[in-house]
């Protein structure tokens, strides 16, 4: 993935920056809705949010409500998606599943992207011996793979929904911190840093408000792509029975369950899979859509093609 | 020395449990769903269907793997292949009747003070040693060997050994137990003093080198996480015996499988299916089904008596009554299982009485009426499951649901199966109110079972969860040395009685064994101890 | 180049060792008992406390780690906690299935993805196009354990045509055998043949738009040699490099993967091993997967300089 170049005219006043900002974002949303991905994905993430909103409110039972009686339950006009091994709904489950996925994907994201960053601007611009600590840490990390740390961590704080979200939280600190150490040195000599360096700008002045700006755009093309990804590595904590804790209805715990019943209840195992699928088709499309519309040359590219 | 067998039991007392075994056998065959003892079902019993012919291979599937072929470990994994490889002197069958493996004959001294058995003459080891008394007295030395300190399944054995003084060999063929004090459980003991050989002291576990036994297979191949092979013992002492000529051991990754191994005709027989699926397998002609509780193994509770409320017996009996067992049977147990309050649910136990194995039917108006009187109010309690079994989790869920409509919270939560046997193993519970457990051997003579299954006991030395009870401990002693059946019988019914009143652990329900078998295997059998036999299993064609 | 090839396998030493005191925190500070598991339901404190000693699990952390290192330079990867068995074995029996695994479902992603992908990208934006983006996209989002589960669920339960887990028995037969590779490896090749063909696809779309392409067309070159000879080649360095960052997928994807289908291998030993707490298996296995990961990057970074004439490995960088 090429990285874009920074989207703002890097040597113009403080105060105008930001304007521009604003209405290059105006700008970005429009361009994305207007692309047919970028849309398409807007619209059922839209759903699913509505869905986390909503759909405690609009779901036919309580989700943790047993009817033994009705263990294991086929499709039916009582119980629309069936029911599960204590005769809960599980129409009613995936609709408050919805929530959770979705937070557990997206908190965790932004957990990293916050310490990412922090980290980030900070070893790029200070270097020395922090840069070198730092980044060593971020790279010992990176040199697992994502699903081994995972369940390391959450192995160690202890299973359930805050742990997993931890967990990967710091699974996608590295790449944040990378991303933005890399643009923090490519910008940290330019003319208008070394000229607010001049005028006597504190360091974390400039850090936050002059090198950081230069980041977003790259920034909010990555918290796109990895929102995701962490959900499906959620969900899959929640299948090892690393995630939320019973009698909560996590998307993934609900498969780990249902893989128990596949010859009484082959249905049981399609609904929450459908449902994480879904949800994750819509964010790729919209973390698509978001970086052609950010970086337009991606568009301009296909145009000269055809 | 008299022929004739001696046991501690009167002939009239032996009489009248075998009566009350056959009524439960009886009551068995009427109501599979509630039985405690053996249930076969769909079809033909076993041993219905005539002569029986020799040869074949038989093939067997389980979940799990061998990390020990010791049947001193008595482990939950292993057992399927001690009554294979290894001999026993006396063993009980699931109606509790001794009979003779490696005995010929055997006595107890007038005095209570000394058993003598006579071995065999003709045994043989699988690599073809003569096996002799001093072989017993050889295994007796295992358990006072420095050597073998550490090694658990030594230290089992030790602990049930404990009230033998001494092991001798009178002669080649004679063996005397001696004892300080009466033991008249001594055939219970003898039940699990399994005939093995630790030739390295390594290897205790023969993982290296696999076991020699006097059992009527021997053990040929182990390839890890696949299979064993077992192939006849052609010098077996019991003529005629085995039946079949190979047993192959699969090993399968999950439980799910098995039935469908089974029904693709890739194994002749299972172990342990999912309890969900054992309905749909009863409907199907091709199988019948052993239903079996000898092993005795239970589900229960540990309360953390230390911790406030449940230091008072009242809360602890209103979680009792809330406890909606027959529900949990059905839902959490699909059906297969008994719910009980007491761990003598088994008739053949000299601690039981019918109206302690459900003393506490569910009543939520009791239970809340009970923590009333109690001074209890908005009551928290966590328990932890573990996915090892998933039982636990459906029955703390439709435990939470029922005290929350008594104003009782409920946390529920999964961890894994190392951090489970930590909180378990901890006597404080780290701080935790309740515990899901499981224990054994509650079909046995109540003196093995609170010999070994220290939780139950009123010893804080003992006990490391710290329940104390000076009566219970009183009864464990005097019970263990008494000769006479009847003033065994009234003490072990009175602890039975603590138990239940006092609940430190609160009983939900048994945990039968399930083994199903493809019709043309017959003569598969189950012992009191709860292991598989199947030295007269043969394969029809 | 020589200097770079042995400058990177040097760096190595620093990392694994940063690595091993990361695996080695991660697994001891978990909570969870092994020896208590190990003992059964029927064991007394004094006996799980006398087999801790036995073991060497009561020394401080320091030492313990001390001891582990110095085992592992000798080789010494020490026994299972759970099954009793040296760590070796396991690993040597878990391993080549896994290697299998990996390799057939690395096999079957490429031939489909990378075709796929090139297919698309000449198509851009017709209706193959939009078809192969959706299946692509499809393909990335389904959780490779729920496609394992619909597998079973297909080709287990209603059809019966294969066998829903494990790995077979050694004296069924490699034929036999194969049967049980097959869910497990479409589970896997699925989400990858989907991350090749989108990446091939983009990576070239962006060469055939580059300048030399255009250049190479205005000299009058048929399309496929302009495709094949120039395109192709510069497409294939971000594909070495996806292929490099999909390998530590591959692995999470057979650790997943493996545990859906209780397959034998290296990802099942790891998440059993994790979830016992059995520290020397998952101490080990960590830090061969880590060692594997970090060759690798230097394997793909030395390609990279191969097929790259513009990189330039070893100087200023």
């Amino acid at each position: 993935m090429k990285l874009s170049q920074p989207v703002l005219p890097v040597t113009q006043p403080v105060s105008l920056r930001l304007r521009l900002l604003e209405s290059q974002s105006v700008a970005t949303t429009l361009r994305l809705l207007r692309n047919g991905k970028g849309a398409f994905g807007a619209a059922i993430l839209l759903v699913f949010v509505i869905m986390a909103a909503v759909g405690p409110q609009l779901a036919p039972y309580d989700p943790i409500e047993l009817h033994l009686e009705d263990q294991l339950a086929p499709p039916s006009a009582q119980y629309w998606f069936g029911a599960d091994e204590l005769g809960r709904d599980i129409l009613s489950r995936i609709l408050y599943g919805a929530g959770i996925s979705l937070q557990a994907g997206l908190l965790a994201v932004v957990l990293a992207a916050v310490v990412g960053v922090a980290t980030g601007v900070l070893a790029g611009y200070m270097g020395g011996w922090f840069d070198g600590l730092i980044m060593r840490i971020w790279d010992t990390l990176l040199a697992f793979p994502a699903i081994f740390l995972a369940i390391g961590i959450v192995s160690i704080l202890g299973p359930g929904q805050l742990n997993a979200v931890l967990a990967v939280a710091v699974i996608n600190m590295p790449t944040f911190a990378r991303l933005v150490r890399a643009t923090t040195l490519s910008v940290r000599n330019k003319d208008f840093v070394l000229a607010a360096r001049a005028t006597g700008a504190s360091d974390r002045r400039i850090m936050f408000r002059t090198i950081l700006p230069n980041c977003m755009a790259a920034l909010m093309v990555q918290i796109a792509i990895a929102v995701p990804t962490a959900i499906l590595i959620e969900a899959t904590l929640a299948y090892l029975g690393l995630g939320s804790q019973p009698p909560e209805p996590s998307w993934g715990n609900m498969l780990q369950s249902a893989q128990g019943y596949l010859y009484q209840a082959p249905t049981y195992g399609i609904f929450p899979g459908l449902a994480i699928t879904l949800m994750v088709i819509g964010m790729n499309y919209l973390a698509d859509g978001l970086q052609d519309a950010i970086d337009p040359r991606r568009q301009r590219a296909r145009a000269k093609m055809s | 020395m008299s022929n004739k067998k001696n046991t501690t039991i009167s002939r009239r007392s032996f009489l009248q449990l075998s009566a009350m075994a056959g009524v439960g056998l009886a009551a068995a065959a009427c109501a599979p769903a509630t039985a405690p003892s053996t249930t076969t079902t769909a079809g033909t019993t076993p041993a219905a269907a005539g002569a029986p012919t020799a040869g074949g291979i038989l093939k067997y599937a389980e979940t799990g793997e061998f990390n020990h072929f010791g049947p001193w470990q008595m482990g939950n994994v292993n057992t399927a292949m001690y009554n294979q490889v290894f001999g026993r002197l006396i063993w009980k069958d699931g109606e509790g009747t001794e009979h003779g493996d490696m005995a010929e004959s055997w006595e107890m001294a007038e005095d209570g003070l000394s058993f003598t058995v006579k071995m065999y003459e003709n045994i043989q080891w699988h690599d073809g040693q003569p096996c002799t008394a001093a072989d017993f007295v050889t295994m007796y030395g295992y358990t006072k060997d420095e050597a073998l300190s550490g090694e658990s399944s030594v230290q089992k054995t030790a602990n049930l050994m404990k009230p033998v003084i001494d092991v001798v060999a009178v002669d080649d063929y004679t063996i005397q137990f001696v004892f300080e004090k009466p033991v008249p459980y001594i055939t219970e003991i003898l039940d699990y003093f399994w005939a093995i050989r630790i030739d390295d002291k390594a290897d205790p576990a023969f993982m290296t080198t696999l076991p020699v036994g006097t059992g009527p297979f021997k053990i040929t191949e182990w390839v890890p996480n696949q299979y064993t092979k077992y192939v006849r013992n052609e010098t077996y002492h019991h003529e005629g015996l085995p039946l079949i000529d190979e047993w192959v051991f699969n090993r399968l990754e999950k439980s799910e499988t098995l039935l469908p191994n089974l029904e693709a005709e890739g194994v002749d027989g299972i172990f342990g299916p999912p309890l969900s699926d054992i309905a749909r397998i009863q409907q199907d002609d091709r199988f019948w089904l052993e239903i079996n509780s000898s092993a005795g193994s239970i589900f229960n509770i540990i309360v953390n008596t230390k911790l406030p409320p449940l230091d008072k017996k009242e809360v602890r009996q209103a979680l009792s009554y809330s406890l909606n067992r027959e529900a949990m049977v059905q839902s959490a147990f699909f059906g297969i299982a008994a719910p009980i309050t007491t761990p003598f649910w088994n008739p053949t136990s000299l601690a039981y009485r019918e109206d302690l194995v459900m003393a506490h039917p569910f009543d939520l108006d009791k239970a809340a009426s009970l923590l009333a009187e109690a001074g209890v109010t908005d009551l928290v309690l966590d328990i932890n499951v573990t996915s090892r079994w998933p039982q636990m989790k459906l029955f703390t869920l439709i435990w939470q649901a029922d005290l929350a409509k008594i104003g009782v919270t409920l946390n529920v939560q999964e961890v894994e199966n190392a951090r489970f046997y930590e909180i378990g193993g901890a006597g404080d519970l780290l701080g935790i109110s309740l515990h899901p457990w499981l224990n054994g051997r509650t079909s046995r003579d109540p003196a093995i079972f609170l010999g070994t299954q220290t939780n139950y006991r009123g010893d804080p030395t003992l006990n490391i969860y710290g329940w104390e009870n000076a009566e219970l401990e009183e009864i464990v002693a005097a019970g263990a040395v008494e000769l006479d059946l009847e003033t065994r019988r009234a003490l072990y019914q009175r602890a039975n009685e603590i138990l239940v009143d006092e609940l430190p652990m609160i009983q939900v329900a048994t945990d039968p064994r399930v083994w199903v078998w493809a019709k043309k295997v017959q003569g598969p059998y189950i012992d009191l101890v709860g292991n598989l036999t199947l030295d007269q299993a043969s394969i029809t064609s | 180049m020589q200097t770079y090839v042995i400058r990177r396998l040097l760096e190595l030493i620093p990392a694994l060792f940063a690595a091993s005191i990361l695996i080695f925190l991660m697994i001891t500070l978990a909570p969870g008992d092994p020896v208590a598991m190990r003992l059964g339901t029927e064991a007394t404190p004094a006996q799980i406390a006398a087999e801790r000693t036995r073991l060497g699990l009561d020394q401080s952390l320091p030492v313990r780690y001390g001891i582990w290192l110095a085992d592992v330079v000798r080789l010494d990867l020490g026994q299972s906690l759970y099954t009793n068995r040296p760590v070796t074995t396991l690993i040597a029996e878990a391993f080549p299935k896994t290697v299998q695994l990996a390799l057939i479902s690395l096999a079957l992603s490429l031939l489909i993805g990378l075709p796929m992908g090139m297919l698309a990208a000449l198509r851009q934006d017709r209706p193959t196009d939009t078809v192969i983006t959706g299946l692509n996209a499809l393909g990335l989002a389904i959780p490779n354990f729920w496609l394992g589960i619909l597998m079973i669920l297909f080709f287990s339960v209603q059809l019966r045509w294969l066998p829903p887990s494990g790995a077979g028995n050694a004296d069924q037969g490699m034929v036999a055998n194969l049967r049980y590779l097959v869910m497990p490896v479409l589970s896997i090749a699925v989400s990858n043949l989907s991350v090749f063909a989108r990446f091939t696809r983009s990576a070239l779309i962006d060469v055939l738009a580059d300048d030399f392409i255009r250049t190479a067309r205005a000299k009058g070159l048929a399309e496929r040699v302009v495709i094949n000879r120039h395109a192709l080649k510069n497409a294939l360095i971000p594909v070495v490099t996806i292929v490099g960052i999909q390998f530590g997928r591959l692995l999470g994807g057979a650790v997943v993967t493996e545990s859906v289908f209780a397959f034998p291998g290296i990802g099942r030993l790891t998440v059993t091993a994790i979830l016992n707490r059995d520290y020397p298996v998952v101490q080990a296995i960590l830090l061969l997967v880590v060692l594997i990961f970090l060759v690798a990057n230097v394997v793909v970074d030395l390609l990279y300089g191969y097929l790259d004439p513009r990189v330039h490995l070893g100087r200023a960088e």
